[in-house]
Parts: structure tokens; C-alpha cells; sequence
């Protein structure tokens, strides 16, 4: 579903890069797991995804779902099927959270050719995932973000994701910021949402969301590369150890796997 | 026609005051005061129809038969008065300090033992005979600075003595430097006098100092009033700090009017506590311009007026480079028939990226003779910016008041309870120690006036 | 919603869609301002005696006062003897007593501008003047509010038909001498509309007046007079356009608003003359004077603005605040792009006891626009109880442009007042996030602007507010890359 290839990245006018020919495929239905200390290049890579103006690709390839990623505008994107949870939504004051919603996923519907909804089913189904997340409706009421607690800011980007219906689905940090409660809920709701046409990756500096949801693979990002591939053990190991042993062993660089 | 004439008198006053001063000074001098003399006149007088001059006449500088306070008779009144006055025992006595003390504008003391080497606090008079060049230099680079202003230029032409403080790279002074200026009408005299003060604040890389300033009037039962015009230039070199208490307690005749310009270099900072009770007219203009990246200004301010003062604040903040930052926070009383005035201009300039700037104004309305005027400003010419003003005009809250009686207090002790409270944090944000208890000690007092006055 | 439905339709469109020049015969004067030529307008529209000698006190006040130059705005000198004065489409000359003697041309011109005369396309419940050049060339829906006992004319037919009412109210707000604007708009003012809600009436339908600017070199002065009585009530928009000329145009109008005890006006108005071009060539400089009095006790005045037209602004609808309990209001939207410059706000002069305004303005600058709040407060010292609430928001687009706000209290008497400002950005961050929710970065603007301005727009009668909101929609496409 989704290659990259030697991937090499930096930020816009500069010429250092920060992802430094990265490899990773990712297969349908597959959740993979993303870790790194800060400064690796896990932000980095999500927005690169994501198509954000502010990097350039220096070298490399992103292809998603058989179409070459990095010419397309970030809209684009979203229509094919990929979702970035963001670490830090941004508050937008004056759009209304609902509102945004609804043109959100009627603009996706659109560009995916599917029939818009109209405000009778729209509502329904945001009632729906509202109660699975756990949330009131007055969220919808509130201006995008605006105000928010970084635990409500989250659980607004998961509402987004349900709503969207993603192929591919970002989650950069989403675990930072809830408390017990949140994320064993949002985790439930992500983990009802794994079906075999949807793909997975988990951006994350601790394990703790690793323990709600399963990952298929594990690997660790280190100085713009992965550095090391495994299952869920090696967040385990990371867990008690840190990212100090990997100084030794940045040396040998293991590939991403299919 | 009456226009000319008054600017006729004037003229001839303001010729007539150069000529008190001293002839025998340096050739150079002179022509500078004589070039900022005729700068002064060739520009028009504040009048209430400019903009910037709206609420605040001036006309009193212009009217009043005002001689320059001289040098010897300061020194005789000094110490004469010095004994009796006990409000500046404390001040005086306060232990670790640098001090300098003026009166009517001439220094009579200072206070520097232990100040590192190549360190200088020194008053200029000195400095002229002992490094005339020095003070040549910093005059002639003052006056490039900014385009004429009309009692700046007279503060230059008339200028008779000021203090230097000056650190040189990486000196961090542990000790504050009090600069005390003293201000009372000669005891036979009859007629007004001025006094004409610049001083001067220079860190240089990496230096930090707290300089506290003070005016203080004497003698506040005199009826007399007497004239202060001090400007003050402040350069903050790259990571210097400086944090500038001020305290203004002048005779409620006075007539002040204090400009400062502030000149922050990259990664520099300043702390500003201004805190003004006294004067008839007293007016503080603050130009602050942060020049150099990641510069931070942080600016407090509380005035106090009852009868008839009025006391102006014109703040200017300038943000020239990027990633800059400044924070104001100034409140208002205003009891009786007072009248308080407040301008906080923020002007982002085209390339100050990533600059942050928030002031906010609040006032307390005490009577309904009194009035308060804000201007609040922002210009922005530059989009990646965090910016936000705000600005308050409110009275005493009642139901708050009634809470506190209804829990047992008098009604008079409710409302001073209340008043200090909306001054308290002002108070609060000075940090020294004596500094704070000299500042909070002369403030309630007025509060309390003010109090008493409103109830009795 | 169809094309005829609407007055302020066509206006989404991307390019200055009302730049056209109509070819229409005018009776133009000469350029030139004097005692000549103000007697001779008095002479055109056959006014009575008292009108003259107003006008020619008002000019020889003007002549004695000097163009202001406070405001934030830089503009060329305006010649006052470089314009017209007077300019009428000439089968106006003899006025059609009914829409089928209107010149055909003239109707072809309205109907472009998407302005129904005929009353058989019904806007529904919008009765419109439309001004043209100089005059007053159609009226539609006056049978209908006369039954009501509305008065809703041309100011020249007002003159003839109410002179008591028009001598006992003109200029009673906006005296000729408030300033060199309404002096020379007081000389010279050839029409406007009139508008008078006699006691307790509410008015039936939204009241709209349409002006355009066509001749070369003519300045327009209207002179608009709202007069509603105790417990009355009126609605009424305004909407401006002119067509694209490389010289600038004047236009100084004067609109005064007086509200007696329990009365009521709303006054809309969408501004779009002609900005001027990228360059910042031509545009119309639009220096108006509003200003409505609540005269009797629980009145309430609000003036609702989107400004998104002129190549200079200098407007400040303001409210003075008379009766004991009243309530001023002010909701502004000011956009400024290529080179425009604006600088308006309003004045709250509260003089009665518990009298309460409300301000908010929302700015919008794009490309080299600059865009300057200006705003008064005043509490008079016998003025008690008084709240005022002003909130002022800027949103800036792009790195060429320039935000301003100048808010000035002045209180004298215990009071609650309150002033916030604050600066947003439409930047890359949100326009990513957005994008990556599937918007593409026009929707997104679009939709921030949108949010921006809605508490302004939500204060529009329904179906302008639409218009609005398109109107700046179009205006703001590719502002950013």
C-alpha cells in the first residue's frame, strides 16, 4: 500500500536533512509502529506524508497505493485515503467544529466520487462515533480546536478520522496528552476500526499505546533512519532500556519490511 | 496675533534661561545647547488640537516665570532640609545600594564603594572636567537619534547636571543603584524653578543592574510650584539585563515631565516598574525599541491621582527585529476630580517575524468627577506575529464591596480593601525587598488618602 | 435562490464585475465649485429658498476649512475644481412618472447590476431607490409603503413634497460644520434618499437604496435622512458600485439617523466602488460621514458595514447616544487588498444615563492592504450606568499588508468599559490542516474568512448576509499561493 525509498528529507532552506534515506512499506490491514527518541525525524515524517509545504524531498520516493505520492497536494491525499492525526491540531477560532466536519467529509466523498451526506445522515453518524469516543455534542458547537484540552484537541482528531474514513491512518503522538481513561477509549475505537483495507502507523515516543494497540511491527527511528525492526518486544525492550543502547548499534541498519 | 506674541515671550524666556548657565563651559557645549535651544523654538507649542497632546495642557511650562535652580543655593537647601524631612530617612539609609542623590536637579552625594573597576557611576558635571571627551561623545551621539522633539530639545539646550552609569561587558552588579532626586522651592523664593536632568544608562554585553529611580518632592504643604524635565536614554548592549524601578512622588504643585528612550540589542532585557502618585501634571513618555533579535521588554506601571493632578503615560513600543517580545501591564486610580491618561502605541514593523506583544490597561474609575482617557494601539506591518491589547474602565465593584460587609468590615475599610487590592499586584511585581516595601509603603499612603477622602 | 432575486447580485464574481461605463446621454456640469454652481443645482432641482441659503452658508464654511489629514491614509491631493458637481442622465430631465419612461438604457444598466426596478421581479420584500450619477431614478414599492404610511423618496422629491419635515431635521446631525466632507457634501448634495416611519409603525420590507457612479470626472454627494418616530421600526441597506476608470472619483455622502423614544433603525451597507486596479490606479475615494442619534429613551441605532470596494476609506458611523437606556451598535467587515487603504470605526458618545454599545470590527488585509480601526468611546459626566463592550479583531493575509487599531476611551463618570484586540493569521500551519482534511486552500480561506466575519454577517438581513460572504469570498481568491 505504501513504499518508501530512500527517502531524504530537510527543512524547507536548509540543507541538513533530518530523514536521511529512509525505506519502509507498509501492506493493507498492517499496523506498524513507529518510535524514536525526540529529534529523529518521527514529526518529520508524518508531515512529509501528509504533504506539508514546509520540507523539501531531496531524494527518494513515496508510493501510495500505486500512485507517486509527492506530486500530489496535500487534499489530494486526503481524498486518496491518508489521515494525519496531528500532534498539535491547530485551533482555528470562528470555524465551527461541526461545520468544518461536515465540509471536510464532503469534500473527501466528492473527490473519491461517493454520494455527499446530507445533514440527517451526517448527524447520525457523527452522533454515533461521538458516543464511541465518549464525547458531548456540545463539541461540535465549539470552534475548531479553539480552547480546547489537549486531551479534547485528540479525541477531535479521532472524531475526524471516523468520519473520514481513512485508508492510511497517521497517529503522530496521539497518546501524549490523554489521561488512562481517554486513551483506553480512543484505543477501543482504533482497534475496532482495523479492517484488512486499512493500514496503520503509529507515530510515538513511549510504548504505553503500544500496549492498547497490537502492533504488527515494530521499528525505531534514529537519526533520520530505521535503525531496527521488530514486533512488539522491541517496544517492550525500549520500555525498560531507553534509547541509549541504540548508540551502539546505529551502526547496522536493518530495512523496513514488506 | 496673541499666538505670536506668546511665542515671542517664550522665546525670550527660554533665551533668558540658556543665559543662567554657566559661561565658562567648553566651547562645544554651548553651541549644542544653542542648536537645541533654537530647535526648540522653531518648533510649534503643544497645543491641545495635536493628536497626541489632546488631553494634556502644557501651557503652564510656557506661562510660568520659571528660573533654572543653581548649583549652590541646591546645596545649602540640602542641607538644611536633609534632617527634617524623616520620609527619606529610610530611602537614604537603605543599606548595600550605589546611590546618587540630586537636588533641585544638582548632585550632592554619591554613594559607590565597591563598584567594580572600569565601572562608572559618575554625574557628568564631574565627568566634564575629568573626561570631557567622553561626554562629548555620548552628547553628539544623542542627538542623531530621533527627529526634534520639543522639550527633549529643551531638556538638551538647558541640561544641567545627570547621572552616568555606565557597566562594562559582562559586570553584573550585585548591589541596586538608588539615584534619589530631590525637589523643593526655595525657601524665600516666590517664583517657580526648573531643573533640567539627562541621564544616562549604558550595559554593555552580558552586564545586569537594577537601577532604581526616584523623584520625590519635599515640602508638600508649599503651594509653589516647581518644574522637572528629565530625560533619560538607556542602551541595552547584546544579553544585557536591566531592571529600572521608578518612583514618583513629587508635591501635588509639581510639574514633571520624565522621556526615556530605551534601546534594546539582541537577546537583551528589560524590566520596567514605573509607579506615579505626585505631581499637578506629570508626564512619562517611554520609547522602548526592541533592535535586536529575541529582545524582551516587560513593562509594569501603576498611577495614582485625587484632586487636581493629572498624570500621563505615553508608552511606544517598537518592534524592529524579529522573534522580539514585550508585555505590558499598566493599571490606573483615578479618585476625585483627577484626570489619568493613557497611550500604549505597539508598532510591529515589516520584518519583526515571530514577535510577540500583549498590554493590557486597566483603570478604576474612583469618582465621577474624575475622568481617565486610554488609547490603546496597535500597527502592525507583519503577519507572523502574536498580538493583543485590551483595555478596562471600571469603577469599584459594588457587590464585592457589599460581600465584605456583609462579612463584618466598614464600609470605608471595604473600599480601601478593594482599591489596594487592584493596585496589589502592580506592588507585588517589584522584586527587591527594600525597594518594594519603600514603593508599597508610599503608595498605600496615598491610597489611604484617597480613602479617607472619599468617605469623610 | 435565482439570478433576479437578489440586489446584490452578480457581485461574486471574481474581477471588479461592475467596471462597465454605461453609454448613456447626462446633463453634466461643467467642472468647477462655486456660488454659481450651487445656485445652479438649487435652479436644477427647483428647491425651495431655505435650501439655498443652507448650501451656500455650508460652502463659504467650507471654503475656511482644510481637507483632514489624520487619518492613516495616503492619497494624491484632490482637486475640488477638477470635478463635476452635477450629472444627470438627460431623458432624466423631465422625471418619468412611471418605470416604463425610464430611459431603456438606464434599465439595461440596473438590470446588469442585477438591481430589479421592475417591480414585477419581485425582490421579495426589499423595496429599492436607486441613484444614478447624481439622481434619483427609480423608486419601487412606494404604494405599498404609503399605505403603511412609509415614506420612502428620492431626497429631491422629499424637498417638494415634506419640506417642514426635511427643514426641521436636516443637518440636525451632521451639521454642515462637523467637517470639510459634510461642508462640501452640504454645498453640493444632488439626491439621496429620505425615509420616514411615522409613530409605532413597524416597516414592512427591508428598504434598500442603490447607487452607482457613472459619468467620468463627476463626484457623488447623497445625502441620506432616516427619520423613525416613536416606536418604529426600519431596516435598510445600502449597496455602491462605479465602473473601472484610471482616475480616482470622489464620493462624499452624509447620512444622518434620528430615533425617537422606543425606536429602532438598522442601517446595512455593502461598499463595493471601484478599488482601483493592482497597481493601486483609479479607485473611488469614499469619504462619508454617518452618524445616527438615539434621540428618545430606549432607542437603538446599529449600523452593520462591509466594506470591500474604494481605493480609500474614510468612514465612521457613529451613534451618539442621547436618550436615557439606549443602545448603539456597530458590526463592521473591512477588507482591504491590491493597494486599498481603509481606515474606519465608529464613535459611541454616550450621553444618557444606562445608555450600552456595542463595537465589533473585524479587518481583513490581503496583497498591500492596509487596514486601520479607529474608534471613540466617549462617557459625558453626567452620563451614569454606562457599559460599552468593543471588540477588534484583525486576520492578516500574506506579509505585504499592514494591520492598525486605534481605540480612544474617554470616560468621565463611573462606567464598565471594555476593549480587546486581536490579531489572526491565515498562515501555512492552518492552511495545512485544513488541506489535510481534504479542503483545498481556496475552500479553506474561504471558510476562515467566513468564521472570521460570521458575528457580522449574522447582523445582515438573510439575504444579504449570502452576499456578503461571496462578495468577500471572490475577493480573497489567490490571496495566498
Amino acid at each position: 500500500m505504501l513504499e518508501i525509498r530512500d527517502l531524504t528529507v530537510a527543512i524547507d532552506g536548509e540543507s541538513t536533512p533530518i530523514l536521511k534515506g529512509l525505506n519502509l512499506s507498509i501492506n493493507s490491514g498492517k499496523v506498524h509502529a513507529i518510535m524514536g527518541p525526540n529529534g529523529s525525524g518521527k514529526s518529520t515524517l508524518s508531515h512529509v506524508l501528509a504533504g506539508h509545504t514546509g520540507y523539501s524531498v531531496l531524494q527518494g520516493s513515496i508510493q501510495f497505493m500505486g500512485q507517486d505520492l509527492l506530486v500530489l497536494a496535500p487534499e489530494e491525499r486526503a481524498i486518496l485515503g491518508i489521515f494525519l492525526a496531528f500532534q498539535y491540531p491547530v485551533a482555528i477560532p470562528g470555524i465551527n467544529n461541526m461545520y468544518f466536519l461536515k465540509e471536510a467529509c464532503n469534500r473527501i466523498r466528492q473527490g473519491r466520487h461517493e454520494k455527499s451526506l446530507d445533514a440527517v445522515d451526517f448527524l447520525a453518524q457523527v452522533r454515533t462515533h461521538l458516543k464511541q469516543i465518549g464525547l458531548d455534542e456540545s463539541f461540535l458547537k465549539r470552534s475548531l480546536n479553539d480552547g480546547f484540552s489537549g486531551g479534547e484537541k485528540k479525541s477531535n482528531e479521532i472524531l475526524q478520522m471516523l468520519m473520514l474514513q481513512p485508508k492510511l491512518a497517521i497517529l503522530d503522538e496521539t497518546d501524549s496528552g490523554l489521561d488512562i481513561d481517554a486513551l483506553q477509549a480512543i484505543s477501543k475505537v482504533i482497534n475496532q476500526q482495523r479492517t484488512p483495507q486499512r493500514s496503520w502507523l503509529l507515530v510515538t515516543h513511549y510504548q504505553r499505546l503500544l500496549s492498547y494497540i497490537q502492533p504488527d511491527y515494530v521499528h525505531i527511528l534514529y537519526k533520520g533512519r530505521i535503525v531496527k525492526t521488530g514486533d512488539h518486544n522491541l517496544a517492550l525492550r525500549l520500555e525498560k532500556e531507553g534509547y541509549g543502547w541504540l548508540q551502539a548499534e546505529a551502526t547496522h541498519t536493518v530495512e523496513g519490511h514488506d | 496675533m496673541v499666538m505670536d506674541r506668546q511665542q515671542a515671550d517664550w522665546q525670550a524666556h527660554c533665551q533668558g534661561l540658556l543665559q543662567q548657565i554657566g559661561c565658562r563651559e567648553a566651547t562645544w557645549l554651548k553651541d549644542w545647547r544653542h542648536q537645541h535651544l533654537e530647535q526648540a523654538l522653531a518648533l510649534s507649542f503643544p497645543n491641545r488640537r495635536h493628536e497626541i497632546w489632546r488631553y494634556t495642557d502644557m501651557t503652564a511650562w510656557r506661562s510660568a516665570d520659571l528660573s533654572l535652580s543653581l548649583p549652590l543655593e541646591a546645596l545649602r537647601a540640602y542641607q538644611n532640609t536633609i534632617h527634617k524631612e524623616t520620609v527619606l530617612a529610610q530611602l537614604l539609609k537603605m543599606p548595600s545600594v550605589y546611590r546618587a542623590v540630586f537636588y533641585n536637579g544638582h548632585l550632592q552625594q554619591t554613594h559607590t564603594q565597591d563598584l567594580p573597576s572600569q565601572a562608572i557611576i559618575s554625574n557628568w558635571t564631574t565627568l566634564l572636567q575629568q573626561n570631557p571627551e567622553l561626554v562629548q561623545d555620548i552628547c553628539t551621539r544623542l542627538q542623531y537619534k530621533e527627529s526634534a522633539q520639543l522639550f527633549k530639545s529643551l531638556n538638551y539646550a538647558l541640561m544641567q547636571d545627570g547621572l552616568l552609569i555606565y557597566l562594562p561587558k559582562g559586570v553584573q552588579l550585585k548591589q541596586p543603584i538608588v539615584m534619589v532626586s530631590l525637589h523643593k522651592v526655595g525657601e524665600k523664593s516666590t517664583a517657580p524653578t526648573l531643573s533640567c536632568n539627562q541621564h544616562w544608562i549604558y550595559l554593555e554585553e552580558g552586564a545586569k543592574a537594577v537601577v532604581w529611580q526616584v523623584s520625590i518632592g519635599l515640602d508638600a504643604q508649599n503651594n509653589i510650584a516647581y518644574y522637572h524635565n528629565v530625560a533619560t536614554d538607556i542602551q541595552l548592549a547584546r544579553g544585557a539585563q536591566l531592571t529600572h524601578y521608578q518612583l514618583q512622588s513629587h508635591t501635588q504643585q509639581a510639574q514633571h515631565l520624565s522621556m526615556q528612550r530605551v534601546e534594546l540589542q539582541r537577546d537583551s532585557q528589560l524590566e520596567q516598574h514605573s509607579i506615579a502618585l505626585g505631581g499637578r501634571l506629570a508626564r512619562q513618555e517611554d520609547q522602548i525599541i526592541l533592535q535586536g533579535e529575541g529582545a524582551q521588554a516587560c513593562v509594569s506601571g501603576l498611577t495614582v491621582t485625587m484632586g487636581c493632578q493629572q498624570v500621563d503615560h505615553d508608552l511606544n513600543i517598537q518592534h524592529i527585529a524579529p522573534h522580539t517580545t514585550s508585555k505590558t501591564t499598566c493599571k490606573a486610580i483615578a479618585a476625585q476630580r483627577s484626570k489619568s491618561v493613557f497611550k500604549g502605541g505597539i508598532h510591529i514593523c515589516p520584518h519583526a517575524h515571530g514577535t510577540q506583544a500583549h498590554l493590557q490597561n486597566t483603570n478604576l474609575l474612583l469618582d465621577p468627577t474624575a475622568e481617565i482617557n486610554t488609547k490603546p494601539e496597535l500597527n502592525i506591518e507583519n503577519n507572523d506575529v502574536q498580538c493583543s491589547h485590551g483595555a478596562v474602565v471600571g469603577s469599584v465593584d459594588q457587590e464585592a464591596k457589599h460581600y465584605l460587609q456583609s462579612r463584618g468590615l466598614s464600609k470605608q475599610e471595604a473600599y480601601r480593601l478593594l482599591v489596594n487590592a487592584f493596585a496589589k499586584d502592580r506592588l507585588q511585581a517589584i522584586h527587591h525587598p527594600s525597594i518594594y516595601s519603600v514603593t508599597e509603603q508610599m503608595t498605600l499612603d496615598k491610597l489611604t488618602r484617597i480613602a479617607e477622602l472619599n468617605l469623610s | 435562490m435565482t439570478d433576479d432575486t437578489k440586489v446584490l447580485d452578480l457581485i461574486a464574481q471574481q474581477d471588479y464585475e461592475y467596471g462597465f461605463v454605461s453609454d448613456i446621454e447626462s446633463d453634466t456640469f461643467a467642472v468647477g465649485l462655486s456660488e454659481d454652481v450651487i445656485h445652479r443645482i438649487v435652479d436644477r432641482k427647483c428647491e425651495p429658498k431655505f435650501m439655498l441659503e443652507w448650501r451656500l452658508k455650508a460652502y463659504r464654511h467650507w471654503l475656511t476649512l482644510q481637507e483632514p489629514r489624520w487619518a492613516n491614509l495616503r492619497f494624491k491631493p484632490i482637486d475640488y475644481q477638477g470635478i463635476s458637481y452635477y450629472s444627470s442622465p438627460k431623458s432624466m430631465k423631465d422625471r418619468p412618472k412611471s418605470l416604463d419612461e425610464v430611459d431603456p438604457k438606464l434599465l439595461e444598466t440596473y438590470r446588469k447590476l442585477g438591481i430589479p426596478l421592475h417591480e414585477q421581479q419581485k425582490l421579495a420584500g426589499v423595496a429599492v431607490d436607486a441613484i444614478f450619477d447624481s439622481v434619483s431614478v427609480a423608486t419601487t414599492f412606494k404604494d405599498q409603503l404609503a399605505k403603511a404610511g412609509v415614506i420612502f423618496c428620492p431626497f429631491s422629491e422629499a424637498l417638494k413634497e415634506y419640506p417642514e419635515l426635511i427643514k426641521q431635521y436636516l443637518g440636525t446631525v451632521v451639521p454642515y460644520r462637523d467637517n470639510f466632507f459634510a461642508a462640501l457634501n452640504a454645498a453640493v448634495f444632488s439626491d439621496g434618499s429620505f425615509v420616514y416611519i411615522p409613530k409605532g409603525v413597524h416597516c414592512p420590507m427591508e428598504l434598500s437604496t442603490y447607487f452607482r457612479i457613472n459619468a467620468a470626472n463627476t463626484g457623488q454627494f447623497e445625502r441620506t435622512l432616516i427619520i423613525a418616530e416613536e416606536g418604529s421600526y426600519v431596516s435598510y441597506l445600502e449597496g455602491c458600485t462605479a465602473p473601472m476608470r484610471d482616475e480616482n472619483q470622489l464620493h462624499a455622502a452624509v447620512v444622518e439617523l434620528i430615533a425617537l423614544d422606543h425606536a429602532q433603525i438598522k442601517y446595512a451597507t455593502v461598499q463595493n466602488w471601484y478599488l482601483g486596479d493592482e497597481q493601486g490606479r483609479g479607485g473611488i475615494y469614499n469619504f462619508v460621514t454617518k452618524r445616527g442619534v438615539c434621540r428618545g429613551a430606549y432607542s437603538k441605532i446599529a449600523w452593520t458595514q462591509v466594506e470591500t470596494g474604494s481605493a480609500i476609506t474614510w468612514k465612521y458611523p457613529s451613534v451618539i447616544l442621547r436618550g436615557d437606556h439606549s443602545v448603539g451598535e456597530f458590526y463592521s467587515v473591512a477588507l482591504t487588498r491590491h493597494y486599498q487603504q481603509a481606515d474606519t470605526g465608529t464613535k459611541m458618545v454616550h450621553l444618557g444615563n444606562h445608555t450600552r454599545s456595542h463595537i465589533m470590527s473585524k479587518g481583513i488585509s490581503a496583497g498591500h492592504g492596509q487596514n486601520t480601526y479607529r474608534g471613540l468611546v466617549r462617557v459625558a459626566p453626567n452620563a451614569v450606568g454606562v457599559r460599552n463592550y468593543t471588540q477588534c479583531d484583525s486576520m492578516l493575509i500574506g506579509d505585504q499588508c499592514a494591520a492598525y487599531t486605534f481605540p480612544c476611551i474617554e470616560c468621565k463618570q463611573q462606567a464598565h468599559l471594555e476593549h480587546e484586540a486581536s490579531i489572526a493569521k491565515i498562515g501555512e500551519e492552518q492552511l495545512f490542516y485544513c488541506q489535510q482534511r481534504g479542503l483545498d486552500s481556496e475552500n479553506a480561506i474561504a471558510m476562515m474568512v467566513n468564521g472570521f466575519c460570521k458575528p457580522v454577517f449574522d447582523k445582515l438581513p438573510m439575504e444579504f448576509a449570502v452576499e456578503a460572504f461571496k462578495l468577500l469570498e471572490v475577493s480573497l481568491e489567490g490571496a495566498v499561493g
